[in-house]
């Protein structure tokens, strides 16, 4: 092994902890892919996906992603160790809720700093490796609530509106040179971000939902699958809804 | 000392290796280089060649002098992009690189 180069792509996620991170993480393992994620602390679930006898199948980092020093440095040492990025996976989010005259200042600044400044500071780093070999795939995770107002949630939306806007304009920067960038926007779906949803608005939101459920993690998966796949390599500069029909 | 030249001389080969490789891809067959011909105008690099030619350099150098120290605008000609690379040029004074 270590006189032959590993040919395995190499996919960074942020915030692969948990949730849909977790899952994300889970994904592209079985895909045959190498992980970089980081979080500010490891999961159990995380650690129990670490390949002992091959560490640098999975390697998780202790990031706060508010640093943006940490952020960039993270990015470094995974070039260091694989020489390249195939795909990233801007997916580190927080939740924020309130109505903005509510809302602190402070608060409003670091839900920015992790929901847009992360992933551009990642999307700068991460798409130099890629610019070297001509190739790569950049999938921001935005929300529905980029593309429909929503009461309460007016500076997640913002963020996730633009994040889209980046979405859109990389794809125009970095397409001729093979890079592609997307843009995923679930809706509804079952995470630790809408566990505080009651029961009353779940049933309101699956009422409007054609498809009549909330999404599960697997209806994300498989457009990120999808996108970061060959079979997506016409696509670029889109933002997919994954919603079951809620914002058609 | 001896050491500082080796690397320097290393340094602008790797420049120079990396740049000749987009310049070939860009303007065709290409052997020798001007330290005063102009990136752009000259020998048609676009700003997406440049950042491609930093990546790669980076990858290759462990540094990128744009980020912080060299306004990549002020990048005109192979001479200037040479000297944003010199470890001895870029050093401030009184340091020892």
């Amino acid at each position: 092994m270590s006189d032959t180069i590993d040919q395995r792509p190499v996919a960074v996620v942020s915030g692969g902890s948990r949730g849909l991170g977790l899952a994300l993480v889970t994904d592209f393992l079985a895909r045959g892919y190498r992980v970089e994620t980081f979080s500010r602390t490891e999961s159990a679930e995380l650690a129990a996906l670490r390949v002992p006898a091959d560490p640098g199948t999975l390697t998780w980092s202790a990031v706060d992603g508010t640093d943006a020093e940490a952020v960039q440095s993270f990015v470094a040492a995974a070039v260091r160790r694989h020489r390249r990025i195939d795909v990233l996976v801007n997916n580190a989010a927080v939740g924020l809720e309130g109505l903005l005259t509510l809302t602190s200042p402070a608060t409003i600044d670091a839900a920015l700093r992790t929901n847009l400044t992360l992933p551009i500071l990642l999307a700068r780093a991460c798409l130099k490796p890629m610019l070297a070999r001509r190739t790569g795939v950049v999938v921001n995770l935005s929300s529905i609530n980029a593309l429909r107002g929503q009461t309460g949630v007016a500076v997640y939306g913002a963020a996730k509106a633009a994040l889209d806007g980046l979405t859109r304009g990389l794809a125009r920067e970095v397409g001729p040179a093979g890079i592609r960038v997307v843009s995923v926007a679930p809706g509804y779906f079952d995470s630790d971000m809408t566990a505080g949803i009651g029961p009353e608005q779940r049933r309101r939101i699956v009422r409007r939902t054609p498809l009549g459920r909330l999404g599960a993690v697997e209806d994300v998966l498989g457009v990120v699958r999808f996108l970061t796949s060959p079979a997506a390599s016409f696509i670029t500069g889109q933002t997919i809804t994954v919603d079951g029909g809620y914002t058609c | 000392m001896r050491n500082g030249s080796v690397i320097r001389m290393n340094r602008r080969e790797t420049v120079m290796t990396a740049l000749l490789e987009i310049v070939n891809e860009v303007a065709g067959p290409v052997d020798h280089l001007d330290e005063d011909q102009s990136l752009v105008d000259q020998l048609g690099l676009e700003s997406l060649h440049l950042a491609r030619l930093v990546a790669v350099l980076e990858m290759e150098l462990d540094t990128d002098p744009f980020t912080a120290e060299v306004p990549i605008t002020s990048v005109r000609t192979v001479g200037d992009l040479l000297r944003a690379y010199d470890p001895v040029v870029r050093a401030p004074l009184g340091d020892p690189a």
